[in-house]
């Protein structure tokens, strides 16, 4: 018989209910304690599973000129293209939550925290960059529910729950920036904005969007525009 | 005030290079006590700081005493400092000779991985359960599935089941913590597994 045919079994005994959950569970959280020492062992101890191998150099600048040229082209298309053309709001809105990326540490920093909570901010950002945006906003509700959380946290949360597409919780979070008068109040507006476009809410969210101005800096203003100009019929 | 949360590491290190200390990577007895509380509560920092110091160490031994390949002794001694860490919070193993026993078991995790046998005999000190696979393996699918299961559960039930299931805490220390009644937490897991069932039902 098969796990999954077990396990549906509505004869199982509680032992081997606990066999199966319990064998899942270890081994879910193996893994994430695994990869956690692979790079802690790689970034504090130098000790990789592989050997760096040694390129050739010529190879190596060959590869970096190829990699600048492509560079090159993709910045030449992203600066004017838009402005050649209307683009669809929910392909832009679609493409841009997908490149959401954490943001770094500004204004109170988690330097001066106990070591917990950057233990947990270091868990958070690794399963977020690994791609499991849910473990990494249950990793994101717990720091900051710590008393040395910062407004960082909030924010990346944020942009968990974002790429979680948990869009009513993201609201939720970026509103909390916005109340508190955060470092964070320019990119909370934007990202407010960007979940209530993301929750089918086109109106409020191109409304937030309006908000954002020169003081909230360049790229926001011209990420907002971008949105206020696409087509959303 | 800044709370006092956590152990002082630097009290442990450097590590005591002679003795007792040396045969169990630098703890002391009250030490090793420490280790296990702090494992308990879902803090590994104490015990990571103590085992990757020694990863290499053990990586080394395993290539030079067995001829193993970086990658092989580096699964091995992975697999090994997952299976102590779990040993360690089942209280299976003792404050003595902790270097001995993880070397022997990352030797002998290399020799099953490497589907030979030899090294067990040898190893008269060491009960051979300490490697034994007694957890089920998934195939992929089911395991998606599982996962998936899992991540429908509330956040109290995922805690519930990794404090029971991995950190290897009682359905009575849970509910002393809690400040609730032991059956009133097994009722909860309960609940929590028959939601994870009925979850895992639906979609697969």
């Amino acid at each position: 018989m098969t796990t999954i045919n077990k396990f549906t079994d509505s004869n199982l005994t509680e032992e081997e209910q606990d066999a199966i959950i319990g064998s899942f569970v270890r081994q879910r959280e193996d893994t994430k304690l695994k990869n956690r020492w692979a790079e802690k062992l790689a970034k504090e101890h130098n000790i990789r599973r592989k050997e760096t191998s040694r390129n050739n150099p010529a190879k190596i600048r060959k590869l970096y000129f190829l990699l600048l040229s492509a560079a090159a082209v993709l910045l030449f298309l992203l600066v004017f293209l838009p402005g050649l053309m209307m683009a669809d709001g929910k392909e832009l809105l679609a493409t841009n939550l997908s490149e959401i990326t954490l943001s770094g540490s500004r204004g109170a920093t988690a330097t001066d925290g106990p070591v917990s909570d950057e233990a947990l901010r270091i868990q958070f950002r690794d399963n977020f960059q690994a791609g499991d945006f849910t473990t990494a906003t249950e990793l994101g509700e717990q720091l900051i529910a710590l008393p040395a959380t910062t407004d960082n946290d909030r924010l990346n949360l944020g942009f968990a729950y974002l790429r979680a597409s948990q869009f009513p919780e993201a609201e939720e979070t970026f509103r909390t920036l916005l109340s508190t008068n955060s470092d964070f109040a320019s990119e909370a507006r934007y990202y407010l904005g960007i979940s209530l476009l993301a929750a089918g809410d086109t109106k409020a969210g191109l409304d937030e969007l309006r908000k954002i101005t020169a003081a909230d800096g360049s790229q926001l203003l011209e990420s907002a525009k971008a949105y206020l100009d696409a087509d959303w019929k | 005030m800044q709370p006092v949360l956590f152990w002082k590491f630097e009290e442990i290190l450097p590590f005591r290079l002679s003795g007792s200390g040396c045969k169990n990577f630098g703890l002391t007895e009250k030490e090793f006590t420490r280790l296990l509380g702090l494992l308990a509560e879902g803090d590994n920092r104490l015990f990571e700081q103590i085992f990757l110091v020694h990863f290499e160490e053990s990586v080394n031994y395993l290539k030079r005493r067995d001829g193993a390949s970086l990658e092989d002794a580096y699964d091995a001694v992975m697999t090994t400092l997952l299976k102590f860490r779990d040993l360690l919070l089942q209280g299976k193993i003792h404050y003595g000779n902790l270097r001995y026993l993880f070397t022997r078991m990352a030797r002998q995790h290399y020799q099953k991985n490497q589907q030979r046998q030899a090294i067990f005999d040898q190893s008269g000190q060491i009960s051979p359960d300490l490697i034994d696979e007694t957890d089920q393996r998934f195939d992929e699918e089911t395991h998606e599935l599982l996962s998936r299961a899992f991540r429908s559960l509330g956040k109290e039930c995922r805690e519930l089941l990794r404090d029971f299931y991995h950190r290897r805490r009682s359905l009575k220390q849970l509910a002393k913590e809690a400040e609730r009644s032991a059956p009133a937490v097994r009722k909860q897991k309960s609940r929590c597994i028959a939601a994870l069932r009925d979850y895992f039902y639906r979609i697969s």
